[in-house]
This record gives structure tokens, sequence and C-alpha cells, in this order.
């Protein structure tokens, strides 16, 4: 009987175990939650192996930036005129991602929507996107550090646009076995049992998906 | 019920969280149940797993299934009911089949009576269950709005992490 503190050297029964794994981290701290609950658990074959990762599998976090100066913020220059008609962006809290859908398509519809327009220049629009780097970076420098403690290399990946789609997406791309995402979104809405992007995530990915609840004592 | 709850403390003595897999008879249920066990307990973990598996079966009562109160239907109550603890009883063998075939022995099996969303959910407060782990059939959005998925509720309910296990769709 192989004794399970021995790391396994990719051999018939480990290779089984082998999988990538693909988390999503946000800004939320239910997404933070999620990270370590699946470092835990999902990597705790290996005891004292200094990178548990060889006998596991790959491990590759997620951050999509969402892109909200597109709808927000014109440049100012010599194309005023927008044949687009997105000349009418709409404000609203970039976080709620599945408001954020239905408003691109209202921007048609003038009339329903509120109206406002905020033109920047385009060292505003750098220092805004600057800020957002800088965050993103926070961020995944957060969760590396989680990671460390555990004893687990991950490797980072950044991807702008629409988190849901992007995150959906991305699995498909890299064939990961099972997605992690936490389970509530940063509306913190206490009777939003389930953020919009783990939801969106759960119906359409196309690999397992694990939804990461936070811990008993955090219910409201 | 004494014997379930001791069962459910000495998991927790011997320090093993509780896996709850949720099967019904279809084939996203098996498979789910499959890929669970190739990943969660693989020979390299089994000695001394992390978890403790659960395979937990919801039976439908025959009244929600007839939906037509008529004449007959007393008659056919007990033919509705023999088959359908016929068909709980043939996924738990085909589960301790897929068991004995990943090696895996330490299981324990219920079938439960009522709605798979309740039953799952509750399964999963009366063990303590870290993880719960359902199939998912894939159905879209107007599907899912008509016959319900019980994936859905339970990602929603359930007061543990949950894991959607899909079987690939055969790529074109």
């Amino acid at each position: 009987m192989e004794e399970s503190q021995t790391p396994v050297k990719a051999e018939g029964g480990g290779e089984d175990k082998k999988m990538k794994v693909l988390v999503a981290v946000e800004e939320s701290e239910g997404s933070l939650y999620a990270l370590s609950w699946a470092l835990d658990n999902l990597f705790t074959s290996a005891c004292d192996v200094p990178d548990k990762t060889e006998s596991l599998g790959r491990l590759v976090l997620i951050h999509a930036q969402q892109q909200p100066l597109q709808h927000f913020m014109h440049p100012v220059g010599p194309c005023m005129t927008d044949p687009h008609h997105r000349s009418f962006p709409v404000l609203f809290s970039t976080r709620e991602s599945h408001v954020y859908r239905e408003k691109q398509t209202m921007t048609k519809n003038c009339m329903s929507c509120l109206v406002a327009a905020v033109y920047a220049t385009s060292s505003v629009i750098d220092s805004v996107r600057r800020a957002q780097e800088q965050n993103s970076r926070n961020l995944l420098e957060r969760a590396t550090q989680v990671c460390r403690s555990k004893l687990v290399e991950a490797e980072m990946v950044i991807v702008d646009g629409d988190p849901k789609e992007m995150i959906c997406q991305f699995a498909e791309q890299m064939q990961a076995d099972l997605l992690v995402v936490g389970s509530r979104g940063l509306s913190k809405m206490r009777r939003a049992i389930l953020g919009s992007v783990s939801d969106y995530c759960a119906h359409h990915a196309t690999c397992p998906v694990l939804i990461v609840k936070p811990p008993k004592g955090n219910h409201p | 019920m004494a014997a379930k709850a001791e069962d459910a403390s000495t998991a927790a003595a011997v320090g093993k969280a509780v896996m709850v897999v949720g099967i019904d008879d279809s084939e996203h249920s098996f498979y789910a149940l499959q890929w669970t066990l190739l990943h969660f307990f693989s020979p390299a973990v089994r000695p001394s797993g992390p978890y403790k598996l659960v395979i937990v079966t919801a039976k439908p009562t025959p009244t929600s299934v007839i939906s037509v109160a008529s004449p007959g239907a007393a008659d056919v109550l007990p033919f509705v009911e023999s088959d359908l603890r016929k068909i709980s009883s043939q996924v738990i063998e085909k589960a301790k089949d897929i068991c004995s075939a990943h090696s895996v022995l330490d299981v324990e099996y219920e079938v439960v009576e009522g709605d798979a969303r309740n039953v799952l959910c509750e399964a999963v407060d009366k063990r303590h269950a870290e993880m719960l782990v359902v199939g998912s059939h894939g159905y879209g959005a107007i599907k899912r709005a008509v016959l319900g998925s019980v994936s859905d509720y339970c990602a929603h309910h359930a007061h543990c992490t949950v894991m959607i296990v899909k079987k690939p769709k055969p790529k074109h």
C-alpha cells in the first residue's frame, strides 16, 4: 500500500487526479475565501512537499477587469458625433454586471435611461485605467500571498471585459477541469445568495463548477 | 435516526469532511459521480482520503408524479409507488457498482422520499456536509424555467460548497 505522504510522481494512479483548476478572483471577500477553501480542500494530498502543485496539476487564478470606460467616458476629440448611438452612456454602478448588460441594449432607446455623459481627456482615461490595473495587481498580489502561504504555486491571468463571459471563455480555452468561484458578488445584498458571475458560470461554463459559500458565521 | 446521527458524529470524530453526492437515474448524475470519484477519491489519497462519501437519491412521492386526481388514480398509486421504488433501488445499485469499480468502499447510500431539491439540501444540513456534488442536465434557459433545475436550486440554497459537474457536450 502506498503511503499518501510520498509525492505522486505522475504514475498511473497520480495521473487521474491531476486537475487544471481555474479560480476566479475578484474584489469580494467571498472570492478570496473561495481561493483559500480551494487550496485547503483540493490540494491536500501531499503533506510536506514544498510544492504541492506537483501532485495536483495546475492552479490558475483569473481576474477579469471590467471596462467601464468605454461606456462612461468618451474621449474629447475631433469625432464628437458618434455614429453608433453611443453618445448617451448610462451612469450606474460598474459592479452590477447583469444590470450592465441590460443598460447596454437600452442605449438605443434613450428615452428611458438616465442620460449623462462624461467627456474625458485622454489623460484622465489613462489614469483611470492605471488605477484599475493597480487595483487588479494588488488583488492578485493578495491572492498569491494566500497561495504561497499554503505552499501552492499559482499562475495568474488578467483578462479584460465582462467577467462572466471572460471567465467561462477562458475556462474553455484552457480546458480547465474545474472552475472555482465564490458565491457572493460585490453587491453585498443580503438576499443575493448567489452572485451574478457565479450564477452565470454555473449555467454556462462547460466544465464542472465549484461554488464556495462563505462560512456559516457570516450568514446574516 | 439515532444511527444516522452517530454516523455523522463518528465521521466528524475521525476528522473526515462529509461529501454528499446527489444522483438520479440520468446519465449526467452517474457521470458526475464518476468524475468525483476520479478526482477526489483517487488511489493517491484513498487510504486516508479527506472525505466521507454519502450518496443520496431522491425518490419522488407517487402523488407528485400523478398530477390529475381521478377515480382511477387510487388504483394506479401502488403500481407507481413500486415503480418508483424499483427505479431508486436500481439507481443505488448502479452507484454501488461505480463505487466498487473505483475501489471506493466506505460509502453510505441513502434513498429519501421527496422532492430532489429539498432532499439534497436537507441531507447537507443533517450531515453537516462540507460539499454537495450534483450533476447537471444542461438545460437551456427555457427548459430550466419549465422543468426546474435541481442543480440551480442547490447552488443557491445549499449551506455548503456546491460542485456542479457537467457532462461535456460532444464536439461537432
